[in-house]
């Protein structure tokens, strides 16, 4: 029998601490334990032996830290070849009768994942993968990932294990006093995302106690159709100043375990501090007591790194990270600006939507590496879940690996061709995915039609173990000026599907009025029908005041909204403030600053919204280039020279930089609609050095350099010396700037500049940081030292002065 | 006896806002709409900081043996000489606060700065409460601690953060990781040593510093606290 079918109708009792043992038999603290598989051998299978003895089903090899970042090759391979038979030896000498398994034991890297450590998760899964090929190298029953504190390295670690082996996998994570890994991850978006990706069991362990874990095995049980694990700490550690001990004992520890089986947890053990003993009395206590069923929940959801979306009631996922029919976003893209989509993604999260849509589908653009790039930087932006939007199979897959939680994917429809290349990536990765209902006849004019393709990818999803629930049928909207009759077919078919196929729905809305005046009142009142048919999510503008009316007044009436409080909220709150959209430029600014126009003064007040309304204004009656050489430029340089007489701090010249930064939107967009050229002055390569991932003072420059109108390159932080020659190559800068705050990344700084030096010597390079001053910045070769922002300005001034006089 | 590492969660301790300001490298009072917008930052971001530290005690030779051979005579040997005992901690104001302004980086870079700012007021702040805490537990046994010094304090290399890492876990006890460059992620994070009894010495402040030129010398925590 293999755990898999063993777990089926029993609970699987697994082991409890090893660390805790191997150090009360004499490893110091401070050494690999994982060596001690090879040293001490011996001592290792006795305490494997010891658990099998006290009634474990499942031992973990001692390997909770073998990888690569710790070990070499060879001696990674002769450790887990020994863990492998230290934990078979225990079986064998052990007198317990019990089905007898060993798990390969995985245990966090120690490193943190990008965007916030320096570990690339394709770095990761690599890491894991390593180690998973040799636990089946050497023969181990199942994959035991343990105290992970952050869902996208427990993403890496199964990926490994689903790549490299068919074994069996049990995935717990660490979970802190406040219910969420350190990560911010609450338990029901472990189970939307690990489920979706094929663990067999998701559970729990390490950090605290049976007590306080009971609230997470909680939520776990009321989210997971898998069986759930737990695998508590004995309390807490706590000292009497001779030694350490836990605050739990065996009979405490056994009775709480076994009140959490009694709910419906399957699969238990012990983590620090437990011993045998503690094991021996939690299978004592259970023997007699059997497992409760494993219920199917048939929760439809999505999720992101921090919470799970639960489609319980319509929801809204915003549609503006998408080209179509957005000439600045196109620009954007073209440009490589990401800030225009992190900022349509923080206000549409602002505006209540729950989901947000990337598309980045353009001629001209590596759509794989775009629309990756777009989900890594939007998801360190914000949290919520994402529709990977895309019909390139290439791109989607690099989208989906890049994830972390579990998306929806936007979108399959009814073809052969795109059910083959979709349903295996979502199988893999994990997801929901919308179901357009077309195929290779086009979209049918009937709503029959469309149920019937629905029906033909519900079940070929089935083929692939996808489930019902993930599949959310879009019944197409098409305009109702070319047909009288498209919204009542798309209505039919969504009502058919939601109602007699118990499916979920998407719908994109605002295709309904199509050539048609006042648009919006026709959209909203089709999302209201939408709605009342049974639509699970619409995909819309969340900035549209007619559809969010249309959207809270639904739930009120629906009965989803208790008491009204959420409709309340919106009419008193959110709706007066929407209505009268523009921000009135007519008060006068607070005074303080020297003179200078309203604009001018608004910026170096660094006042957002006044500025913006001031430039909008301007422009009705000057010229763009007036504007930015009149006075964006003169205001800049006011607070620069405040900011360099140590008259104004720099807080105060950031803040004025952004307000100078929302003006220049404004001219932005102006410009793309008269279809004018604005020129920039030349590329600026900027990077914080390899090695050093503090770019708190790069960021200000580059911010200060955009306003000046330079053609910022940001390559960002911990930037190898070749990234930055291919930069400059690329884009023929005549200018880099690099930052280095740590005086070990100093060599590194002097290693770019050499190979800058040496293959692009036209280049010139000023450096600046906290380690560094006028004299080290020459000695290391670099052509210029600025101590500040306002300086780096200045000398790029200058360069780019004496390239026009040369031309 | 160093056979144990402890975990100890903090409450939130006061909020110094000079403190936070002088960060951001503003060294005057907040005008109005600064202060406006360090309000919208404290919000929005004091409730998602946690306050974790663990650490061990044990004999304050056995602690320097620990750190091996190549750490002799550094500042480590000078500031443990005297002590009886001493405590390796690590400390973080959680993951929370990075969250927050890697979100804000590009798209608000003042918000940025004064998390950043706010993030470093934090984490000094909840290092002085676990000090204090160590002070008036060891008091009650007759002994003076010494001021706290971190890896990369004058000639004590950074490269002491991978053993303080080896000894204290903090990975698994308080999510706190060390990458190839030697920094920590979270980012407003600390380790550091304590000297306890004997003659363990006060620090020198800002004087016992090499870098002259700090913009931050003569600050508050420069006094020589």
């Amino acid at each position: 029998m293999n755990v898999r079918e063993f777990l089926q109708n029993n609970i699987v009792v697994l082991d409890g601490g090893t660390g805790t043992l191997l150090q009360a038999a004499g490893l110091p603290l401070g050494e690999l334990p994982e060596r001690w598989n090879i040293t001490h051998a011996d001592v290792v299978a006795d305490i494997h032996r010891a658990y099998f003895d006290a009634g474990s089903n499942v031992v973990c090899t001692n390997t909770f830290g073998a990888n690569a970042l710790k070990f070499d090759g060879a001696e990674l391979e002769k450790i887990v070849a020994s863990a492998v038979a230290n934990a078979r030896k225990g079986a064998e000498l052990s007198k317990g009768k019990q089905p007898k398994f060993v798990a390969l034991d995985i245990g966090p890297s120690g490193k943190l994942l990008k965007p916030y450590g320096d570990f690339a998760f394709e770095e990761a899964v690599a890491l894991f993968a390593k180690t998973v090929k040799l636990g089946v190298k050497y023969g181990v029953d199942l994959v035991f990932i343990e105290t992970m504190g952050d869902s996208y390295e427990t993403k890496a670690a199964l990926l490994a294990v689903k790549e490299n082996s068919e074994l069996p996998v049990f995935v717990s994570n660490a979970y802190g006093g406040d219910g969420k890994l350190m990560t911010g991850a609450t338990p029901a978006a472990m189970v939307a995302m690990l489920e979706s990706m094929g663990a067999d069991a998701i559970g729990a362990n390490c950090s605290l106690g049976p007590k306080q874990l009971a609230p997470v095995a909680e939520e776990l049980l009321a989210k997971a159709s898998v069986p759930v694990l737990i695998k508590p700490n004995a309390g807490l550690p706590q000292t009497d100043g001779a030694r350490t001990y836990y605050d739990v004992d065996e009979k405490e520890f056994a009775a709480e375990l076994v009140a959490l089986v009694k709910k419906g947890v399957r699969v238990i053990g012990g983590c620090c501090g437990t011993t045998p003993a503690y094991i021996g009395e939690t299978a004592k206590v259970l023997a007699g007591v059997s497992p409760l069923p494993l219920t199917e929940k048939n929760i439809a959801c999505v999720s992101s790194y921090t919470h799970a979306v639960e489609f319980d009631k319509p929801l809204l996922i915003g549609e503006r990270i998408n080209p179509t029919g957005k000439k600045r976003f196109k620009q954007a893209l073209l440009d490589g600006e990401t800030d225009y989509a992190l900022n349509e993604a923080l206000s549409q999260r602002d505006k209540g939507a729950q989901l947000l849509d990337v598309n980045v589908g353009l001629p001209g653009i590596d759509e794989r590496k775009t629309l990756t790039e777009y989900i890594e930087k939007i998801q360190a932006v914000v949290d919520l879940p994402l529709q990977i939007d895309t019909s390139d199979p290439v791109a989607l897959e690099s989208a989906l690996r890049a994830y972390n939680g579990k998306p929806l994917v936007n979108s399959v429809n009814g073809k052969r061709e795109s059910m083959d290349a979709v349903f295996p990536l979502v199988k893999k990765y994990g997801g929901a995915v919308v179901a357009l209902t077309l195929d290779e006849n086009g979209i049918p004019e009937t709503w029959e039609g469309r149920v019937a393709i629905a029906e033909k990818i519900v079940n070929e999803a089935a083929r692939y173990g996808i489930k019902k629930k993930d599949v959310f049928v879009d019944t197409l909207t098409m305009s109702v000026a070319t047909d009288k009759n498209a919204a009542r077919t798309t209505l039919s078919a969504l009502r058919f599907v939601s109602r007699e196929m118990g499916l979920h729905s998407v719908l994109g809305v605002s295709n309904v009025s199509f050539g048609l005046p006042a648009r919006e009142t026709v959209n909203a009142s089709f999302f209201a029908l939408a709605l009342e048919n049974g639509l699970s999510a619409a995909i819309l503008n969340p900035a549209s005041v007619e559809m969010q009316k249309t959207y809270r007044a639904f739930l009120a009436l629906n009965g989803t909204d208790e008491n009204c409080g959420e409709y309340i909220r919106f009419a008193t709150e959110i709706l007066p403030a929407a209505t009268p959209a523009t921000v009135s430029a007519a008060p006068p600014a607070p005074s303080g600053t020297e003179g200078g126009s309203p604009l001018q003064t608004a910026i170096s007040e660094g006042l957002k919204d006044r500025a913006t309304a001031l430039c909008k204004e301007l422009l009705q009656e000057v010229s763009p280039l007036e504007i930015v050489n009149g006075e964006i430029v003169p205001a800049l340089d006011t607070v620069g020279k405040a900011y360099e007489e140590k008259r104004a701090y720099l807080p105060r010249l950031l803040m004025s930089a952004e307000a100078a930064k929302c003006a220049f939107e404004v001219i932005k967009n102006h410009m793309l609609s008269t279809g004018e050229t604005q020129t920039k002055k030349c590329k600026f390569v900027i990077a914080t050095v390899k090695g050093d991932i503090h770019d708190i003072g790069k960021n200000i420059v580059r911010t200060l350099l955009e306003n000046y109108g330079f053609d910022v390159v940001d390559l960002g932080r911990d930037v190898p010396p070749e990234t930055v020659l291919e930069a400059v190559r690329t884009h023929g800068a005549p200018l880099v700037g690099l930052s280095a705050l740590m005086t070990t990344t100093v060599p590194s700084m002097e290693e770019t500049i050499g190979l800058l030096k040496a293959h692009a010597p036209a280049c010139k390079i000023v450096v600046g940081g906290a380690v560094l001053n006028r004299e080290y910045a020459e000695k290391i070769g670099a052509d210029a030292y600025a101590k500040d922002g306002m300086e780096t300005v200045r000398y790029a001034e200058k360069i780019y002065a004496d390239l026009c006089k040369n031309k | 006896m160093l056979d144990g590492v402890f975990i100890e969660n903090y409450a939130a301790p006061p909020v110094d806002e000079r403190e936070i300001l002088r960060y951001a490298g503003n060294k005057a009072d907040a005008d109005e709409s600064l202060k406006k917008l360090l309000d919208e930052c404290l919000r929005e971001c004091l409730p998602v900081l946690s306050y974790r530290v663990c650490y061990a005690v044990g004999k304050a030779r056995e602690l320097e043996e620990t750190f091996g051979g190549e750490y002799k005579g550094t500042l480590l040997t000078r500031r443990l000489c005297g002590a009886e005992y001493a405590a390796a901690f690590a400390a973080t104001v959680g993951l929370g606060i990075d969250r927050l302004i890697l979100r804000y980086t590009e798209v608000a870079p003042t918000k940025a700065l004064l998390l950043q700012a706010i993030g470093a007021e934090r984490i000094e702040a909840l290092c002085d409460a676990f000090c204090k805490d160590m002070q008036t537990e060891w008091a009650t046994k007759g002994f003076k601690v010494g001021a706290r010094f971190s890896a990369g304090y004058g000639d004590f290399p950074l490269t002491a953060q991978r053993k303080i890492f080896a000894l204290l876990s903090p990975e698994r006890r308080i999510g706190l990781t060390l990458n190839g460059s030697l920094l920590m992620t979270p980012t407003k994070s600390v380790t550091a040593i304590v000297p306890i009894g004997g003659n363990a010495t006060l620090s020198g402040g800002c004087a016992e510093c090499e870098l002259k030129e700090c913009e931050m010398r003569g600050g508050v925590r420069g006094q020589g606290t």
